[in-house]
């Protein structure tokens, strides 16, 4: 099944073509790696699927619905999270606050039964706290719930950022850079999360320069260069691939 | 702990007004607690979603002037005009929600600000609506059926009644997933959007219950003032009660409710220092700043922190540095919500 | 059409919109150079405006003394404000600068009345409100100096900011400190100078306004409102578009004073700044109001 489809997907800035015409099909369960040399339009187009930025041209599908132009709360309604490439935590609410949020669109106590503290408030409230307490679990900080987030080290502030994505319980879940600043023990432990993570059903799209971290999770690999789609296949297909290579030109990266 | 100092609290609070039995004093602790209400209210723009608004006093003033006028002009009671006041000034923080979905910092100060300046110059030009610069006098006394509260002594219970519950519902939205909601908006906007938060809708919110409280504030200061005039609700009166949010705490509601009473009290306590009291107040906001930002709760929490020798971290976005995904040492807790 | 009447208005419709432009260009390179908006800088105005009474009532100085004692004072004035009122604050974020900027304006309105008293103040003016009558046309000779100034005060500094070296230092440092640390700048110094500038600025409007105000411990604030929403209206953070802002502000202020309400005057400013804040937020020349994600 298609959980993620573009169409002719772009966004220029003036006469920038950040993004240009990409065509991109993501089935629900994979794990899809976006590459390519920088300013090629990664983190851009990640901005345009999860709503920040509005598309110039092109249809973006989410579950077989139109999602084109959606702002972002709504696409977290939807099931699309994401984490972002400079951490962006609630530095002065703490890890459980912070996880918490995540639950905010799937939940909608309104204001009336917040005040007079109603039993339907109070069980939502419940819910959210056992939910995010999942997710911090899951990553591994539950133990550090009543932190300030900005008292975590880095690795765990990215981990932070991660459950509370996973804690608006996505289908789809896109990474910008999530190993970026990690030491290699660290990524390691990023990269079984993730696999766990897809392991419970959701798909994920990360956009990230490891190529190590790359090519052992990804099923399927979009390159993309200049902001237009170069090359897609499996990691052993884009390895050898020479237009992916020439874009990449003199790096050795790509021999993972 | 929290319920021991509820406790006193309310007790100083109930048992002020009989152990000082001045009416000068009296005076003063029911505008402690207009101002107090009033404040709560800024809380939610600005401690809580982190909107720098400088409007408050139009809000209180708006609310003000709509409950003297309908209870002069029309004769209708003060439990009329109350609701009145809180409506019409709601209606005006809805009004001035919408610039802050696009419009953040001191793009949005300088609109509130503008806002405000507006308001002043109508009440004190539109004559026939509201009496121009000579205001409104004349303003009845609340009835409670068999009891009028026509005197200061009274009304500081009857206003007392108002805060108490006010603070209790502002406690609870705060702890609550709108209050995460609205703080996730002040610690940052896009990742509160990006996590499923409405941040229009919530801003809209916070602007609406800063209205609310502003315009409950100035119907309670209206029918206990007797009279009011237009150049009670100044931008320096806006300055006036954001000093005593970010004094007290912001973000905190006993914080708030320390700010109010003590920069209420604090012109009469420094009586001594006569004509350079407000120099010293001003020069004491710039030393609030660089050495307490996180205001006399945010001290009154650390040192609390280090009698039990807890090291606790103050909950406060004054603390906030340009860096911002520091690691810091050693690890420090707090009470979650 | 009554052509003298409004060729009148604004012409001291220009020359309070030059006044506009200058406080609002105060405003804008200490925002360029660190960020903050100084809550403070209608004081800027303020204290030269009582000081130059002093030098000129009190110390009976003749004019080109005392204007120059002023300067050299709000020199002095900007440096002690730097240090005192953001250099402590330097790494903080932005609301704790603003308010303490705000406990500065309130310090320094109230030491202003401590010692120079609550009454209004005259500040004796070079001219006594002389005229020049062109063709049926009056112009305050005020007026036309304060243009004149403003307008010299701007080739001036266009002539600082572009081709001289201190000048290129300058705008290094307000558009990226840390590169322009690396190229061994002295960000601080550069910071100071600013303040110190911005002072200048302040001290040259009071110069030219006081004369024709009265002189109290709030003659700034709202002069610095207004300045604050011209350079909005111009677009903030650019320098053409804050003296342009104060200018069109300063005109349609006349203009509306007169014919629509005198009452209203000091709304016109804040009107025209929520007009343009709801049709385009960037002003005239603005800065482009986006984060990167």
């Amino acid at each position: 099944m298609e959980i993620l489809k573009t169409l002719q997907l772009s966004k220029h800035f003036g006469g920038l073509k950040a993004v240009d015409k990409v065509d991109m099909t993501i089935k629900k369960g994979e794990i899809r790696a976006l590459i390519g040399p920088n300013g090629s339009g990664k983190t851009t187009i990640l901005n345009v699927l999860s709503g920040i930025y509005q598309p110039t041209e092109g249809k973006i599908l989410f579950k077989g619905a139109d999602v084109t132009g959606k702002k972002p709360h709504v696409l977290v309604e939807h099931g699309m999270a994401r984490t972002f490439q400079n951490i962006r935590l609630f530095p002065e609410l703490t890890v459980l606050q912070n996880a918490k949020v995540g639950q905010h669109a799937r939940t909608e106590s309104d204001l009336l039964s917040i005040i007079f503290g109603l039993p339907k408030a109070k069980a939502e409230e419940r819910h959210i706290e056992e939910k995010a307490k999942q997710a911090l679990e899951f990553v591994g900080l539950l133990d550090k719930h009543n932190q300030l987030a900005k008292s975590l080290p880095y690795g765990q502030q990215r981990l932070l950022e991660l459950a509370r994505a996973l804690a608006t319980e996505p289908d789809l879940l896109l990474l910008d850079e999530p190993a970026a600043g990690l030491n290699p023990h660290e990524t390691e432990v990023l990269d079984a999360l993730l696999v766990k993570v897809r392991d419970r059903g959701v798909t994920l799209l990360l956009v990230e320069h490891d190529m190590n971290l790359v090519m052992g999770i990804s099923d399927y690999i979009t390159v993309l260069n200049f902001g237009a789609k170069i090359a897609e296949g499996t990691p052993e297909e884009i390895q050898s691939n020479p237009e992916v290579i020439e874009a990449y030109l003199g790096k050795e990266v790509i021999h993972a | 702990m929290k319920v021991v100092l509820i406790l006193l609290f309310l007790a100083l609070a109930v048992a002020a007004p009989i152990v000082v039995v001045s009416d000068y004093w009296h005076n003063l602790m029911v505008l402690a607690v207009v101002y107090a209400i009033a404040t709560l209210g800024l809380n939610f723009t600005l401690g809580l979603t982190g909107q720098l608004s400088l409007a408050q006093a139009a809000f209180w003033g708006i609310g003000a002037y709509t409950s003297a006028l309908i209870t002069v002009r029309y004769e209708v009671p003060f439990w009329i005009g109350l609701p009145a006041a809180a409506a019409v000034a709601a209606l005006f923080g809805v009004m001035l929600g919408f610039p802050s979905f696009k419009l953040s910092g001191h793009y949005l100060a300088m609109t509130t600000i503008g806002f405000g300046i507006i308001v002043r110059l109508v009440l004190q030009n539109w004559q026939e609506l509201t009496g121009g610069a000579d205001g409104i006098g004349g303003i009845p006394a609340p009835s409670l059926g068999v009891l009028d509260v026509d005197n200061n002594f009274k009304y500081y219970y009857f206003a007392l009644a108002f805060l108490l519950i006010l603070a209790l519902v502002a406690y609870k939205i705060q702890h609550s997933r709108a209050g995460r909601a609205f703080q996730a908006i002040r610690e940052n906007e896009m990742a509160a959007e990006a996590t499923g938060v409405n941040t229009n809708r919530y801003k809209l919110i916070a602007f609406l219950f800063s209205a609310l409280y502003g315009g409950i504030a100035g119907s309670l200061y209206a029918h206990s003032a007797g009279y009011i005039s237009p150049d009670t609700f100044s931008f320096d009166q806006s300055v006036v009660f954001m000093v005593m949010l970010v004094l007290g705490g912001s973000g905190s509601i006993p914080g708030t409710l320390i700010g109010a009473t003590l920069l209420t009290f604090l012109p009469e306590w420094l009586r001594f220092l006569k004509s350079s009291y407000m120099a010293v107040y001003g020069a004491g906001v710039m030393f609030m700043m660089i050495f307490f930002p996180t205001g006399l709760w945010g001290l009154l929490e650390m040192i609390y922190g280090k009698l039990t020798r807890r090291p606790v971290e103050v909950l406060s976005p004054l603390e906030k540095t340009e860096e911002a995904t520091a690691a810091k040492s050693p690890v420090e807790t707090r009470k979650s919500s | 059409m009554d052509w003298t009447t409004i060729f009148q208005l604004i012409i001291s419709g220009l020359a309070m919109g030059a006044i506009y432009a200058l406080v609002a260009l105060g405003f804008v390179l200490i925002y360029n150079a660190v960020g903050i908006v100084n809550f403070a800088q209608g004081e800027f105005i303020m204290v030269p405006a009582f000081f130059g009474i002093t030098a000129l009532v009190t110390w009976h100085l003749p004019f080109p003394l005392a204007y120059l004692l002023v300067l050299v004072g709000m020199a002095i004035f900007g440096l002690v404000f730097e240090l005192i009122a953001y250099y402590p604050l330097r790494h903080r974020s932005f609301l704790p600068v603003v308010i303490s900027t705000i406990g500065a304006s309130i310090l320094l309105k109230n030491t202003s009345q401590l010692i120079w008293g609550a009454i209004p103040l005259r500040f004796p003016g070079l001219f006594e409100a002389q005229t020049l009558n062109v063709s049926g046309v009056r112009i305050g000779f005020q007026h036309l100096l304060i243009l004149a100034v403003t307008l010299i005060l701007i080739g001036l500094q266009y002539l600082l900011f572009e081709k001289t070296l201190l000048g290129k230092k300058m705008q290094a440092t307000a558009q990226d400190k840390q590169t322009a640390r690396l190229m061994g700048i002295p960000i601080n110094q550069m910071i100071a100078i600013t303040f110190i500038y911005s002072a200048l600025l302040g001290g040259v409007a009071a110069l030219l306004v006081a004369p024709i105000v009265n002189v109290t411990k709030d003659m700034g604030s709202l002069i610095a409102l207004k300045a604050f929403s011209s350079s909005i209206v111009g677009g903030f953070g650019s320098i053409p578009g804050a003296i342009l802002g104060g200018l069109f502000v300063g005109v349609i202020e006349a203009l509306a004073g007169s014919y629509v309400s005198s009452a209203y005057t000091d709304a016109v400013a804040f009107v025209i700044l929520i007009a343009v804040l709801l049709v385009r937020p960037q002003g005239i020349f603005g800065e482009r109001i986006s984060e990167k994600a």
